[in-house]
């Protein structure tokens, strides 16, 4: 390694290990090696930085924030928690599957892991503590669930990828569907093995088929939102973005309109934590630049792969490895700066040597990445789920396995079955 | 009244901004299908809106503390280590604003006579909110710091 990456790279972890914001080490440690080992111009910096944060793509980003908030806040997702108890409530463990119902549900019309797992989690955590799961068990399903709204569309993570990756954003959007729906199946299931195993009575009867009719009529308003979005991006109406700002406009009228649940006051707090949340997140891709720039100039990313291919070159393996890889860096990175950091480094190897579409390589990754927000150290379906159960990091995380393990069985269906991420894209969006 | 428009800053500039932003995207969206041809500026003026917009939401949530960081190890530290070290990220991030600034208003300055493809504007108006976001942040980075100080004057505090 040239002296630039490696102050480049050591900096970054020293700086990183005390604390420094991440977007701030990148900067910092970039800065240092184009200094002191390269003569660089620190005007590359800022120059880099803006061009990487001012794209129109972005945009969707503050848009669904936003609709996600407005959403929680204007009645949507008690509609949509009820719609979830008349499918699947009078199972066995029903309550948990409401909760993961509820989270798909609320991930399809919303965009953000943070909103979901909040907007889900503060009514159905406490109701699966009462039919019978423990505080830990309740709070571990919620935070697992809720990383579902990453991988089903729409989703700002793979809004994100789009840009950073150059892959199409509704092929993304579209190639989440299936593995998201599995990852809720299987979520599911432990749900239901739990409730057995623990001996937990069915929560409610059922509705009838009347009341179930009732109770989707009054859903159908948040419902449809995925015909908005989704249908939108694949009739080629709209461009993400512009879907974004659609469900935006939909979720005021409906909770400000129609519901009346939407007050101006609930309109300011979404305005500001959609404006944090933008800021947080675009300053963090932004960062990435001249750092990421500097590792492409070094040929750092090649260099792995060679390291990489030196050890196998079989795609299996490789593959396996980068799920490793992801799994691990996912687990003490946001998924944020994790997926900026990595793409550059493991798209290459994806494309060019294991043969993977850039769909299903990005649905894996962000699927590998969105594992490790339930866990800790550093998870933000975590940390949100834990705040709204009142429960402790400490026994959340024993409580978790079941439901990794589940979700990893996904990620390994979606790594080695292609068909799950690009059937559906290919069959809407690529012409057959 | 004015301390509030302080302390509240970029709450209010960033609430204005987004729904600027989000008006113009509905003009897009509209236009396209109300007018036969939309109108060519709205995807720049959305993105100039956004770019004030990412630097101000930086400084907000450089305010609450709510930036991606990494703290499994800073919390194991004993106290006196760990106010040092809180000193340090601070003047760190203040080194980081500082390069905003500069570099940033030389961007700005330079870019006078560069203008955008559609409503021909000089680019300094999108590269001006790097410096003057990075010089909201070094505000907020040295309120942090007097914060800071006065922690350390006051032990019942400081003992947490």
């Amino acid at each position: 390694m040239s002296p630039l990456i490696q102050v480049l790279l050591i900096g970054f972890l020293i700086l990183l290990a005390v604390g420094v914001p991440i977007s701030v080490a990148l900067v910092l440690a970039a800065g240092a090696a184009m200094v002191g080992w390269s003569g660089y111009d620190l005007n590359l910096i800022p120059l880099k930085l803006f061009a990487e944060t001012n794209r129109f793509p972005l945009l969707a980003i503050p848009f669904f924030v936003l609709a996600g908030s407005l959403m929680s806040k204007g009645g949507m997702s008690g509609r949509l928690i009820d719609l979830a108890r008349a499918l699947v409530g009078w199972l066995h463990g029903g309550v948990a599957m409401v909760s993961v119902v509820s989270c798909m549900f609320f991930a399809a019309v919303s965009g953000s892991t943070a909103a979901t797992t909040a907007a889900i989690g503060i009514v159905l955590i406490p109701a699966m503590i009462q039919s019978g799961y423990s505080r830990g068990t309740a709070t571990a399903l919620q935070s697992t669930a809720g990383s579902i709204g990453i991988i089903i569309p729409p989703s700002v993570p793979f809004v994100l990828l789009g840009v950073i990756g150059g892959i199409s954003i509704g092929e993304l959007f579209l190639g989440g569907v299936f593995p998201g729906i599995a990852v809720g199946l299987a979520l599911m299931v432990v749900a239901y093995a739990i409730a057995r195993v623990q001996r937990h009575s069915p929560s409610a009867a059922g509705l009838g088929l009347k009341a179930a009719g009732r109770t989707f009529a009054r859903a159908i308003l948040p419902l449809l939102t995925i015909l908005w979005v989704l249908g939108g991006i694949v009739c080629g109406l709209v461009t993400p973005t512009e879907a974004a700002i659609v469900a935006v406009v939909w979720a005021l009228l409906v909770g400000g309109l129609v519901y009346r649940e939407l007050a101006w006051s609930d309109l300011g707090a979404a305005l500001v934590d959609s404006t944090k949340v933008t800021g947080i997140v675009v300053l963090c891709i932004g960062a990435t630049a001249p750092f990421s720039w500097l590792l492409t100039v070094e040929q750092v990313p090649q260099q792995i792969a060679a390291g990489m291919l030196s050890l196998t070159t079989s795609p299996a393996a490789l593959t396996l490895m980068m799920l490793a890889i992801l799994l691990v860096i996912g687990t003490f990175l946001d998924l944020t700066p994790a997926m900026i950091l990595l793409v550059p480094i493991l798209m290459p190897i994806a494309q060019d040597t294991v043969g993977m579409d850039p769909v299903q390589f990005g649905v894996m990754l962000v699927l590998a990445l969105g594992i490790g927000q339930s866990t800790p150290p550093v998870g933000i379906a975590l940390f949100v789920a834990c705040s709204v159960g009142k429960a402790r990091i400490g026994e959340v995380s024993r409580a978790l396995g079941p439901f990794l393990l589940a979700m990893i069985a996904v990620l390994l269906l979606t790594a080695f079955w292609p068909a799950l991420t690009t059937a559906l894209p290919s069959a809407l969006l690529r012409g057959g | 009244m004015l301390h509030k428009l302080y302390s509240q800053l970029e709450e209010i500039v960033g609430a204005v901004l987004l729904a600027a932003t989000c008006a113009v995207a509905v003009i897009q969206v509209a236009a396209r299908y109300v007018l036969a041809s939309p109108p060519a500026w709205t995807e720049e003026a959305a993105t100039l809106l956004f770019a004030w917009l990412v630097f101000v939401g930086a400084s907000l949530a450089l305010k609450r503390n709510e930036h991606f960081a990494l703290d499994v190890v800073v919390v194991r530290l004993p106290h006196g280590l760990r106010r040092m070290v809180q000193l340090v990220v601070l003047l760190l991030t203040f080194a980081f604003c500082l390069l905003l600034i500069v570099y940033g208003a030389i961007l700005a300055v330079d870019s006078w006579n560069v203008r955008t493809a559609v409503m021909e504007i000089p680019r300094t108006w999108l590269y001006a909110s790097v410096p003057v976001g990075g010089g909201l942040m070094a505000v907020r980075t040295v309120e942090a710091m007097l914060q800071w100080v006065a922690a350390g004057r006051t032990p019942a505090e400081g003992g947490s």
